[in-house]
């Protein structure tokens, strides 16, 4: 049973709220002075702010934590705790680990139980397109990165590890892996065990429910995939078991455009995310302070404007253009074509111009003219509804240009 | 017939660019064996190869990632290539990973090693070597590696201009840094480079260089969000009680913007403005 728990205050009394943060003139070695000033921006100090417990863990966190992916601005971290937040999520590979040390840093001078502490780890020879592992993926590789996690965050342990960025059922349940984070757990350096994934969500999901193993999935969920739905229902499952939930990428890139000039509204996303009560928190990162304030707005209250609705509406049409790659359509084709790899190269020609990666991915397939051509019918159901056989024709052309030619 | 020609060539037209260079950027090794990945991510995709750890990339405006692999019998060097759109990003990315307490190497404009590992900047290229077999490749093989890379890029060397501005006394080794977008947590601040003084680097001054109407807005819109009364003119500079920030000194001198942070000393914060205001143009 997953409640929706909703507190008058976010931090323990012990430590400052956000009135005495606002009042409180210094906040330490980030050096953030703060003034009165501040307090007409905050959100009212008596509001409710939305918490939810993570699965069976004995965490219980607000909606919104918060995904530490730059080191270069601590006193936005240490803002973000100083404020009622709660949660953070690192990982080993973030800025070559100088991410996990500016947290340790940050982090070391305040009581432990206060935050809550994730970070992810992956082992050696792991090949990061495919997340099939080599022979080098061993547990003593998972633990030797870990205690080098460990060292940088100045902690005696964390309070969820995860397994970074697991694509396939076989990887979330090779015995190796189990082995070493379970012994993470029971030498207590790490409290739960997670699984992080971005891709093929459903079948990592199901294997964390089947494993008996995992507390806690890290898992992408946004508007724009076109494969939300199957991942929300294996999350309904999780959740019903007992496992953690955490959203990531919930901005879904943040923009709409490749080039980076129609953002996505932040705010409307993440409360698309939040509306499910089986997800129980959220990491989105945050570099700005108008962000850190809007995602505190969120935390109180997760209902779409008119505004919102539309705009999601609107930017689900424009995402719906070009293949996010849910490979649903793996194995439908009675030739059997990389079908998902063709609607990246069809993404490629014609939503961002790129004509040298498209003819990259053409020649990587051996793709010499239509491959499509003398098929009558297609049996390619693609989740977005895309004719893919008349896309197909459309950017297999480019095959017939000298890729030397293509920029 | 003509009319399909046509077709053909508009197509043609329109999907082709003459590259005046379409060969590898990956040389060639005696002894080892080359092979380059086909696929290059770009910006909409680089997330599926390093998940979160692209945010960081974008911000610093990642145009592409070429990856090649150096296979000798068990021995496997994987080389990636992150190019960047200018020098300056490509320093503000590196910064961003570096680690000061790496031994440092001299490849490139600069870079750094640790085990199995070899990171390097050079021009717009942001280049990572490393070891990803199981046998692990000793360190002088993978300096010669990165030496070759580095040729074969061929990128103009040194650190940006905007660097040698900062007071060399007092400064903390290698904290010197540039942040694109959103400096001190402010959508408005970009482009500054910083570095970082004191005993324990606590002081932070900082250059931005823009157009004089840039600063100015980038002022404007500061002092707007900190309220009137948080902002003191002093002769020739200001002093900002800034919420989050704490006391930000901010000297503006034609199309530079300096700064200081982390220090309630008005003293050392004019101290160091002038001297960086001193050495410009």
């Amino acid at each position: 049973m997953i409640g929706l728990i909703k507190s008058k205050t976010m931090r323990r009394k012990t430590y400052l709220n956000r009135r005495g943060f606002l009042k409180s003139s210094v906040i330490g070695a980030a050096g953030a002075f703060i003034s009165t000033s501040a307090i007409a921006r905050q959100p009212k100090d008596d509001a409710v702010i939305i918490k939810r417990r993570l699965g069976k863990t004995d965490i219980e966190l607000p909606v919104v934590s918060f995904g530490v992916m730059r080191s270069d601005n601590a006193a936005l971290v240490k803002s973000a705790y100083q404020m009622g937040m709660v949660h953070f999520d690192t990982a080993h590979g973030y800025q070559e680990g100088r991410n996990e040390t500016m947290l340790g840093e940050l982090f070391k001078s305040v009581p432990r139980g206060s935050v809550v502490i994730a970070t992810k780890v992956y082992p050696d020879d792991i090949d990061r397109r495919t997340g099939e592992m080599g022979p080098g993926a061993t547990k003593e590789s998972i633990l030797t990165r870990f205690d080098l996690s460990l060292q940088r965050l100045q902690m005696k342990y964390v309070d969820i590890v995860y397994f970074h960025g697991v694509s396939n059922r076989n990887v979330a349940l090779a015995p190796q892996m189990l082995e070493a984070f379970d012994e993470l757990k029971k030498k207590g350096k790490a409290r739960y065990v997670g699984m992080s994934t971005h891709n093929n969500e459903s079948d990592v999901i199901q294997a964390a429910i089947d494993s008996n193993f995992y507390d806690v999935v890290l898992t992408a969920i946004n508007f724009k995939q076109s494969h939300a739905d199957k991942i929300k229902e294996k999350i309904a499952l999780a959740a019903e078991k007992g496992i953690g939930i955490v959203a990531m990428k919930t901005m879904a890139g943040g923009f709409m455009d490749k080039e980076r000039q129609h953002p996505v509204d932040c705010k409307a996303a993440l409360k698309w995310v939040l509306q499910d009560t089986n997800i129980h928190t959220s990491i989105p990162g945050i570099v700005a302070y108008d962000q850190l304030m809007q995602n505190f707005s969120v935390m109180e209250n997760l209902e779409l404007t008119e505004e919102e609705k539309a705009h999601l509406e609107e930017a689900k049409l424009e995402a719906g253009l070009y293949c996010d790659g849910c490979k649903e359509c793996l194995g439908q084709c009675r030739k059997h074509l990389p079908v998902n790899e063709l609607m990246r190269a069809y993404m490629y020609t014609y939503g961002y111009r790129q004509y040298e990666d498209a003819g990259s991915v053409l020649a990587d397939l051996g793709i010499a003219g239509n491959p499509c051509g003398d098929c009558d019918e297609c049996t390619v159901n693609c989740q977005k509804g895309f004719h893919v056989a008349s896309r197909i024709a459309d950017v297999s052309r480019l095959s017939a240009v000298p890729r030397d030619l293509l920029v | 017939m003509i009319k399909k020609l046509i077709v053909a060539v508009i197509f043609l037209t329109a999907v082709m660019n003459i590259r005046a260079n379409g060969s590898s950027l990956f040389p060639e090794i005696p002894g080892w064996k080359m092979q380059e990945e086909k696929r290059v991510y770009n910006s909409g995709d680089l997330w599926e190869l390093i998940n979160g750890a692209a945010d960081i990339f974008l911000s610093y405006y990642f145009q592409d990632l070429h990856i090649a692999e150096y296979i000798q019998k068990d021995l496997i060097i994987r080389v990636e290539l992150y190019r960047h759109n200018s020098p300056a990003n490509t320093y503000g990315i590196y910064t961003a990973e570096r680690m000061p307490d790496y031994p440092q190497v001299t490849v490139g404009t600069q870079g750094y090693k640790s085990q199995g590992v070899l990171n390097f900047m050079a021009g717009n290229y942001y280049v990572k070597i490393m070891s990803a077999g199981v046998t692990e490749v000793d360190e002088n093989t993978i300096a010669l590696l990165a030496g070759k890379v580095d040729a074969k890029l061929a990128q103009p060397a040194g650190l940006p201009e905007e660097t040698k501005l900062f007071p060399v006394e007092g400064k903390v080794f290698l904290s010197d840094n540039y942040i694109a977008q959103n400096f001190l947590g402010y959508s408005f601040f970009r482009e500054a480079y910083s570095v970082r003084y004191g005993e324990q680097g606590e002081i932070q001054l900082f250059i931005i260089r823009l157009t004089p109407d840039e600063i100015q807005k980038m002022l404007d819109q500061y002092f707007g969000m900190v309220k009137a009364d948080k902002v003191k003119q002093r002769d020739g500079y200001y002093a900002v009680d800034d919420m989050f920030n704490g006391m930000v000194f901010l000297l503006q001198k034609g199309n530079s913007l300096v700064g200081v942070l982390n220090t309630g000393n008005e003293e050392i914060a004019l101290g160091l403005m002038h001297e960086v205001a001193g050495r410009l143009p």
